[in-house]
């Protein structure tokens, strides 16, 4: 058998991301903060902040914390009892959020196909 | 150091924890005069596959807990990379002694919003808890213990 029929497409071989019904709200609410976020996530690696959390406000980093009750201190007093992002910084989700935003991209074409 | 000790029942092995809104936003929440929701307690699974620590979303619900962001993790039970909401909230593993001073208390922690209830679990108490902790699992003796 030729390796062609063996190769499954990458989208087969992608393990699909279940995304939660709390997950879909979350991904409206943070739009913004989860595109800054995979924007910004190489550059927070390269300066050596794996590990560490991320205080996102729209399409900024505002801060980042050694623990995540630093970060989420810090947001409650910037925005009080509104909802904040507070991200963790991990080198593995660059790999994981490429995947979820390809996911849900196929997903929009799609819907679109079938609008 | 205190240590909890049980049987690893059919479910695996599960403590009593509390939970309720982080302790930083119940300060807030106090000094403008506003309702601090109950806590609630639940049973938890000590989960080693677990990245992080879960709650039913019925009992996020019950809890009013507020949003805190967005989670990419290993949940095994529900398949594998799950996307989910992130909540901020305080847990508490209640010791068997009943005693405060002997409880596990986190007053800030983020937790996962999963449907737990479809997999017969109330919470997880997933790798960022545990990590604070030494789990013995003897699964030869069907007993765990959980020193911290």
């Amino acid at each position: 058998m030729s390796n062609e029929t063996n190769a499954a497409k990458p989208s087969e071989r992608r393990p699909k991301i279940n995304i939660t019904a709390g997950g879909e709200k979350a991904l409206k609410i943070y739009e913004q903060e989860i595109a800054t976020y995979v924007r910004e996530l190489p550059r927070l690696i390269e300066e050596e902040e794996d590990g560490r959390y991320a205080l996102i406000k729209g399409d900024e980093i505002l801060s980042t914390w050694d623990t995540y009750r630093d970060a989420s201190q810090a947001g409650i007093e910037k925005f009080g009892l509104d909802p904040i992002c507070v991200m963790k910084i991990e080198k593995r989700n660059i790999v994981r959020y490429a995947a979820l935003m390809e996911q849900l991209k196929e997903r929009e074409c799609q819907s679109l196909k079938g609008s | 150091m205190p240590i909890i000790k049980g049987l690893v029942t059919e479910e695996g092995g599960l403590v009593t924890v509390s939970l309720g809104w982080s302790r930083a936003r119940v300060r807030k929440l106090r000094r403008e005069h506003r309702r601090v929701p109950a806590r609630l307690e639940a049973v938890a699974l000590l989960d080693t596959g677990a990245e992080v620590t879960c709650l039913d979303s019925r009992l996020i619900e019950e809890l009013e807990l507020p949003f805190d962001g967005v989670v990419l993790a290993k949940a095994p039970a529900l398949g594998d990379v799950t996307f989910a909401a992130k909540y901020a909230a305080s847990l508490t593993i209640i010791h068997t002694s009943g005693r405060t001073d002997e409880h596990l208390v986190i007053n800030d922690i983020a937790i996962l919003e999963l449907p737990l209830d479809l997999i017969g679990y109330q919470a997880v108490i997933g790798r960022d808890v545990l990590s604070r902790c030494l789990f013995l699992y003897n699964g030869i003796g069907e007993r765990f213990a959980l020193k911290y």
